[in-house]
């Protein structure tokens, strides 16, 4: 009982349970629930782009410099490409073999795509010089107001840099970064108490309203999705964590909390702040976790990837549009760069599919309706492959700078639950991280 | 004279009898003289979030007890909710005897609500929950850079609390934050000698605008609502501090510079930093005004919440609306909720108004229009109230938590001159705000 009372990750299990019976047995009820997890993900979300800030300039300005930022930035970009395009193969390769759609026969002209307008405007796709454009804050104040995490990398990037290259003159600058540090993760450790409740609420408001009876619907894409999820999981991530020198049973159960607060709320972005300190503890150079993590949430995310392809597939063959190898190779391309502009958000995955369906121009958008449904269901998976495939990339990418602790890894690894408590009663204060007093006064 | 020169209320008030006679005499000129008020105005509101801030998790931080501030909270929460029902009853009992309304026959369609859109769209009714919601900031930099005032202090709280929790580890940021807030108050100090032309600009706009007479046509909605704010600060809030051992008159009179800069700005905000410098000196614990009047802002509105039942009765009565009993309690039970939002948003009570009307639903909105000519010569009496209230709730909570200097509060309220020489010249450098070096927080 003490142990439950303890460990946060079993709280998050049971709360969501809790969550879905209440959706299962009083839908009315429970979608009145939903600011519980709505106010959780608020939480979270207002500290994270200043949590980011401290961890990569300490990151940085500790270990880094400006050379290694650039290989560091250049190793994550080339893994993230990989996990992304092995993801959207997986798939497209499940949606045409295994044909989710077929025989549907649903007509595009007769589909009520009133719902579906709001994410087929937002789906607007971007430019590169735009994007690139928008990576610098128009004011700093103004990139933290707007909580653009993108823009907050960027700044925190030079700042960093430019600490380092200061050396003993920017000590005090660099104490105060790792006391803000010390101070957020210790509020961030207050606000977890209340994951159960985000947990319940959220889970509650999707099970009732989208219920039981849609997701019998369309369960066959939701099956093959969530087989596609597991298989990217266990395969390919589980290989580049071989190569990395860990087990991925290990690695998922280290991570379990994060995982299940990602299921909860079905939105990655509430674990963010809480993966790049669990990574860190597990030995992964500082530097390394500042960049790999933040940037992966927006560009690495193989969930949405897999889920882009797939639908398409889905949209194609429910409305009978027949789609030649050539274009799927043009559907390809179209998605290795829409996929990068899905964002992290419950939802986004869906802006990006209207994106795409719209940019491919052949696959009617107004199939988009027929998902709207089941988006939530699958929205979880999405959102927990998109955390797992970030936490491996950032270990990846540590492990070919060379500057993965494997020892303290292992060991980690080895007993979780020892490493969970220590990580929050200690506020994580790193000690590797304290700046000894008389360097600063 | 050199007393004169010195004393702030008393260029104040000379600057409001200034302004006004200003804006009677030669009303154009009058008029023109608003950026002045306006100017000032903003001043100090440019302050507030960050003075907040640093009060409030410098005020925690120091409690170093969870629990206490849980309790503190607590107390000024139920002592905020007590007071406010209580001046939201008496806003509505007031305006069911007066009728200051009634025989108006004012037709909602022929009232211009053209001129109230603005407001009403930004006073969208709120749910609960949405209110709730609101509360935690969507970034931390944003809440500041809006000025929220609800979010900051929310904020600040989190902030507070970990520090406290940190210990030792958080002593060099905690001594960061102090020094932080000593330039804050510092500032207001210098601000503050500019507070008569502020007031005398104000008032010299008020009165070219809207002039002497326009006061007559709604003159006795005014007076009831500055009749009810009087009452409510004499017999309510006068009770509420004998209760504690002080006396209400004695207490008005230490606190006369903050109520003339609000007179003179109709800003309750101005006097913020004063306010709490002052109710410290008096002998209340510092946690305990860090907590207590920042939060009070938000949720102890007193003077706008007899003013939002007045004023929801005055549109109906005005309107020929038949409210009954029943839509009595519902107004109630909506402006309960409404009224604590009001400081967080600018524009304060006017808006609220606008948010109720929409929220409660039979009352036309349109009947707002009405008020848009005096709610300037109500919101003085709204602030001052408030103020007053604000003040009273902090010694009250202080005496609650048994933290409240009973000897040093009824030596300073005796001698009030000597005091308030001290506090300005100094610039407010508490002797006991600062921390010791060695000590860090006391024992840790």
């Amino acid at each position: 009982m003490t142990r439950l009372a303890r460990s946060l990750w079993a709280q998050v299990l049971l709360a969501a349970a809790l969550g879905a019976l209440v959706g299962l047995a009083w839908p009315e009820g429970a979608v009145r629930l939903q600011p519980l997890g709505d106010g959780f993900i608020r939480l979270v979300r207002m500290l994270i782009a200043p949590i980011v800030f401290v961890t990569v300039v300490a990151g940085i300005a500790r270990v880094g410099g400006l050379k290694k930022t650039g290989r560091v930035a250049w190793k994550a970009i080339l893994a993230f490409e990989a996990f992304t395009t092995l993801a959207l193969l997986l798939g497209l390769a499940a949606g045409l073999l295994l044909e989710p759609g077929a025989g549907m026969g649903v007509d595009p002209a007769k589909v009520d795509t009133k719902a579906i307008a709001g994410f087929t405007t937002a789906g607007k796709a971007l430019g590169w010089a735009d994007f690139l454009l928008g990576l610098i804050p128009k004011d700093v104040v103004d990139a933290f107001a707007k909580d653009d995490v993108l823009q907050v990398v960027f700044f925190s990037v030079l700042f960093g840099v430019a600490l380092a290259a200061l050396q003993a003159k920017g000590t005090r600058v660099l104490a105060f970064v790792e006391d803000l540090s010390a101070l957020l993760f210790r509020i961030l450790a207050m606000v977890m108490r209340l994951a159960p409740v985000g947990a319940f609420g959220a889970m509650a408001f999707s099970v009732g309203k989208f219920g039981p009876g849609t997701l019998l619907g369309l369960g066959k894409l939701i099956a093959i999705f969530y087989a596609v999820c597991a298989l990217f999981v266990l395969v390919v991530l589980g290989l580049a964590l071989r190569w990395s020198g860990l087990g991925l049973g290990r690695f998922l159960r280290y991570l379990r909390q994060e995982i299940l607060i990602v299921l909860g709320t079905s939105s990655s972005e509430p674990a963010l702040p809480l993966l790049m300190d669990k990574l860190a503890h597990l030995g992964c150079s500082r530097p390394v976790v500042g960049l790999v993590a933040p940037l992966g949430y927006a560009f690495n995310l193989a969930g949405s990837a897999a889920y882009l392809t797939l639908a398409t597939a889905f949209i194609a063959q429910a409305t009978g549009t027949v789609i030649g190898p050539w274009k799927w190779l043009e559907i390809l391309a179209v998605l290795l760069v829409t996929s990068k502009t899905a964002t992290a958000v419950t939802g986004g995955g869906f802006v990006a599919l209207s994106a795409t369906l719209t940019a491919v121009g052949d696959v009617p958008v107004a199939g988009l309706a027929l998902l709207l449904g089941v988006d939530r269901a699958m929205s979880e998976a999405r959102a927990v492959t998109n955390l797992i495939g970030n936490g491996v990339a950032a270990v990846a990418v540590s492990r070919w700078e060379g500057e993965l602790d494997l020892v303290r890894a292992r060991a980690v690894l080895a007993d979780p639950a020892a490493v969970e408590a220590v990580t929050y009663q200690a506020g994580h204060v790193d000690p590797r991280s304290a700046v000894p007093d008389d360097l600063i006064r | 004279m050199k007393r004169l020169a010195h004393s702030l209320y008393a260029q104040v008030l000379i600057a409001v009898v200034a302004g006004a006679l200003l804006g009677h005499f030669n009303p154009p000129l009058g008029e023109a003289m608003r950026p002045l008020g306006e100017g000032f105005i903003k001043l100090v509101k440019m302050l507030i979030a960050p003075i907040v801030f640093t009060t409030v998790v410098t005020g925690i931080a120091k409690m170093g007890d969870l629990k206490k501030v849980g309790r503190v909270g607590a107390k000024a929460l139920i002592y905020f909710e007590v007071l406010t029902t209580l001046a939201l009853f008496i806003g509505l009992a007031v305006g069911k005897l007066v009728e200051p309304g009634a025989g108006m026959n004012a037709d909602p369609a022929t009232l211009d609500s053209k001129v109230i859109a603005g407001y009403a769209s930004a006073g969208h009714s709120m749910s609960t929950a949405d209110f709730l919601l609101n509360i935690i900031p969507k970034d931390v930099v944003d809440a500041f850079a809006r000025g929220d005032i609800l979010q900051v202090l929310f904020f600040s709280v989190l902030c507070g609390v970990a520090l406290a929790a940190l210990k030792a580890d958080g002593t060099r940021m905690l001594h960061l934050i102090d020094e932080f807030s000593h330039v804050l108050f510092r500032i207001i100090g210098i601000i503050m000698r500019v507070a008569p032309v502020g007031a005398f600009g104000a008032m010299a706009f008020t009165v070219g605008k809207f002039g002497i007479a326009s006061l007559a046509k709604l003159g006795l909605l005014i007076g009831a609502f500055y009749a009810t704010s009087l009452l409510f600060v004499v017999v309510v809030l006068g009770l509420v501090l004998r209760r504690a051992g002080l006396s209400i008159f004695k207490f008005l009179r230490y606190i006369r510079q903050e109520i003339l800069i609000v007179l003179g700005t109709s800003s309750s905000e101005s006097a913020l930093p004063l306010l709490m410098a002052k109710l410290e000196k008096l002998g209340c614990s510092k946690p305990v005004v860090g907590l207590v009047v920042p939060m009070g802002y938000s949720f102890n509105l007193d003077g706008t919440s007899i003013y939002l039942t007045l004023a929801t009765l005055f549109i109906a009565q005005a309107t020929n609306t038949q409210v009954s009993f029943g839509q009595e309690m519902e107004i109630l039970a909506v402006l309960l909720l409404t009224s604590k939002g009001a400081a967080a948003v600018t524009g304060g009570g006017f808006i609220t108004l606008a948010a109720t009307l929409s929220a409660v639903g039979n009352i036309p909105v349109a009947g707002l229009a009405l008020l848009i000519g005096v709610d300037r010569f109500m919101s003085e009496a709204r602030a001052i109230t408030n103020l007053i209230g604000n003040g009273v709730a902090a010694v009250v909570v202080s005496r609650w938590e048994g933290e409240l200097d009973h000897r040093r509060a009824l030596a300073v309220l005796d001698d009030v001159d000597a005091a308030e020489e001290e506090t300005y010249q100094a610039g407010h450098v508490d002797p006991d705000a600062a921390v010791p070096d060695e000590a860090g927080r006391g024992p840790a």
